[in-house]
C-alpha cells in the first residue's frame, strides 16, 4: 500500500516534494481522490507506505503543514 | 530614446525575462487547477518565483504572497490587518508616503477603521524622523506604515531603526519598498512584519507583477481582501487559513511570475554602481546649472543615503511641460506631483509638480551628459 500524504496548500507539495527529492526519497505529486476527501481539492505526495512515519517526521521538522495521510492501493 | 524613468518601471526587460514570459505563455496552465502537465507547469512557475523572491528577502516560500503590483499588496496588508480587528486601529504614517499608502488610509479614516497620526520625516536628519516616530506613539497605536524611500526625490527613511522601536513597543509594521528593492539588500524581518514590493520596478520583472511577503515572525492576523477559488479546500466557504493561498483567490499570471523568477536569477550578475555613478554625476552638474532647482537633494556627504532619483525644475516651466519638451529630444523623466501628494506638499512643488531623473541599470555616462548637454542649451538661451 502506498501513502498519500495531503498537503494543505500547492506551496507546501512543492516544498515538500524538494526536501524529499534532497533526502532521495522517492515521491509523486498528485491530485487524485484522496486529497480531495480532505476539505476538498488538495496536493498531495504519493510515497512507500513502509516510509511514512519517517516522511511526516521529516516534513514537519521542516515546517510543512500535513493535512492529512491516506492510503492508496497499487494498480 | 535615452530612458530616466526606472522609478516608474525598469526599463529595457531582459531577454531573459522575455523569453520566460513567452514560454510560460505556451506551455503554462492555469496554475493550482488541474492534475495535468500543463497545470503543473503553471504550479512550478509560480513555486519557482516564490523560491526567488523567498532567497531575496530573506523569508519562507509559503509567506511569499503574488500581487500584481506593489499597491495591491499594500492593500492586503493594511485594509487585511485593521479588517482583522474589531476596534478602530491607532495607526502611524509619515508626510511622504505615495499615494499606494495614503489612499488606504485615506478611506480607512473615513469609514471609522482607524485613527491616523503623520510623523514628521526629517529629509537631512535620521535621527529626528526616528524621534518623531517614537514620540507618536501611544499606547493605542497597533500599526505603523513605513515607506523606505521617496519615490519623489529618493531620500531613504531609517526604517531598520523605526521597526526595531515598534518590534520592542508590539507595533505591526508594513513597509512599502516600492523604490528600494532591487536596489538596497533587504532581510525582510528588519524591515516590517511584511513588506510589499514591485517585481517590475529595479527587479526588472514583468509589468503586473508584485508581492507582499510576511516576515517569519508575523503572529498576526490578517483578514483576506478577496475571496474566490484557490484550487485547494474546495469544499470549505472559508478562505484557506495559510499564507499564500489565503490573499490570492482567483487565477494567476504565471506567465508574468515566471518572467518576474527569470528577472531574480539574473540580479546579481548586473553592476549595482553604475547608476549610483551616474546619480552622482547628475547631481553634481544640475546643481551647478543656471536656471535649473534641484528640490530635496542630498548634500555631497549624504549622497549614499538616496537610491538614484533626482527632482529638478526648470525655471519659467511647469515640471510638465518640461517632461514633455525633453519627451521632444528623446529623454524620458516624469513630471507632474508622481501620485505623491503628501511627498510633494513637504517639498513645497504642489504648484508646478517636479520633474524627476529617476537612474537604472541601462543607464550610461553618454546618457547622463547628454541630458546636462540639452538641458545646459536649453536653460542658457
Amino acid at each position: 500500500m502506498d501513502t498519500v500524504i495531503v498537503l494543505t496548500s500547492m506551496t507546501y507539495a512543492y516544498k515538500a516534494q524538494e526536501i524529499l527529492n534532497r533526502y532521495g526519497i522517492k515521491n509523486f505529486l498528485t491530485r487524485n481522490a484522496q486529497t480531495s476527501r480532505i476539505r476538498g481539492c488538495g496536493y498531495g505526495l504519493i510515497i512507500d507506505g513502509n516510509q511514512s512515519g519517517y516522511v511526516q517526521k521529516l516534513l514537519l521538522e521542516n515546517g510543512i503543514k500535513i493535512a492529512g495521510i491516506t492510503g492508496e492501493k497499487k494498480r | 530614446m535615452i530612458y530616466f524613468d526606472h522609478a516608474a518601471t525598469g526599463m529595457p526587460k531582459s531577454e531573459g525575462v522575455v523569453n520566460a514570459v513567452a514560454s510560460a505563455m505556451r506551455f503554462c496552465g492555469n496554475p493550482g487547477r488541474g492534475s495535468y502537465e500543463l497545470a503543473h507547469a503553471g504550479d512550478r512557475a509560480l513555486f519557482d518565483c516564490r523560491n526567488a523572491l523567498a532567497r531575496e528577502f530573506g523569508a519562507l516560500p509559503e509567506n511569499c504572497v503574488l500581487t500584481k503590483n506593489t499597491t495591491e499588496a499594500l492593500n492586503i496588508a493594511v485594509k487585511g490587518f485593521v479588517f482583522s480587528k474589531k476596534e478602530p486601529v491607532h495607526v502611524l504614517v509619515s508626510d511622504f508616503d505615495h499615494n499606494a499608502v495614503s489612499r488606504i488610509i485615506y478611506d480607512l479614516e473615513r469609514s471609522n477603521k482607524i485613527k491616523t497620526t503623520v510623523f514628521e520625516s526629517d529629509l537631512f536628519d535620521d535621527k529626528k524622523t526616528v524621534q518623531n516616530f517614537e514620540n507618536s506613539i501611544t499606547e493605542k497605536t497597533s500599526l505603523a506604515v513605513f515607506t523606505h524611500a521617496s519615490n519623489v526625490c529618493g531620500k531613504i527613511f531609517p526604517v531598520k531603526e523605526m521597526r526595531k522601536i515598534a518590534k520592542s513597543r508590539g507595533i505591526t509594521v508594513i513597509t512599502d519598498i516600492a523604490q528600494t528593492a532591487g536596489i538596497l539588500d533587504i532581510n525582510a524581518d528588519d524591515y516590517g512584519d511584511i513588506i510589499c514590493l514591485p517585481g517590475h520596478k529595479s527587479l526588472y520583472g514583468p509589468a503586473g507583477t508584485g508581492a507582499m511577503i510576511i516576515s517569519s515572525g508575523f503572529d498576526g492576523q490578517l483578514y483576506p481582501l478577496l475571496h474566490g477559488g484557490t484550487g485547494i479546500l474546495s469544499a470549505d466557504m472559508k478562505m484557506p487559513k495559510s499564507a499564500p493561498e489565503r490573499f490570492e483567490a482567483g487565477s494567476l499570471n504565471a506567465p508574468a511570475y515566471a518572467g518576474l523568477h527569470a528577472a531574480l536569477k539574473e540580479k546579481d550578475g548586473i553592476n549595482k554602481k553604475l547608476p549610483q555613478k551616474i546619480y552622482k554625476y547628475l547631481l553634481g552638474e544640475l546643481k551647478n546649472m543656471k536656471g535649473v532647482t534641484v528640490i530635496g537633494a542630498p548634500d555631497e556627504d549624504n549622497e549614499e543615503y538616496r537610491v538614484p532619483i533626482i527632482l529638478i525644475n526648470l525655471w519659467g516651466y511647469h515640471s510638465q511641460e518640461a517632461a514633455e519638451m525633453l519627451a521632444k529630444e528623446n529623454i524620458a523623466v516624469r513630471g507632474g506631483l508622481h501620485c505623491a501628494y503628501k511627498a510633494h506638499k513637504k517639498l513645497g512643488t504642489l504648484k508646478t509638480g517636479g520633474v524627476r531623473i529617476s537612474i537604472g541599470r541601462g543607464n550610461t555616462m553618454v546618457h547622463a551628459k547628454a541630458l546636462i548637454d540639452i538641458l545646459a542649451g536649453k536653460m542658457s538661451r
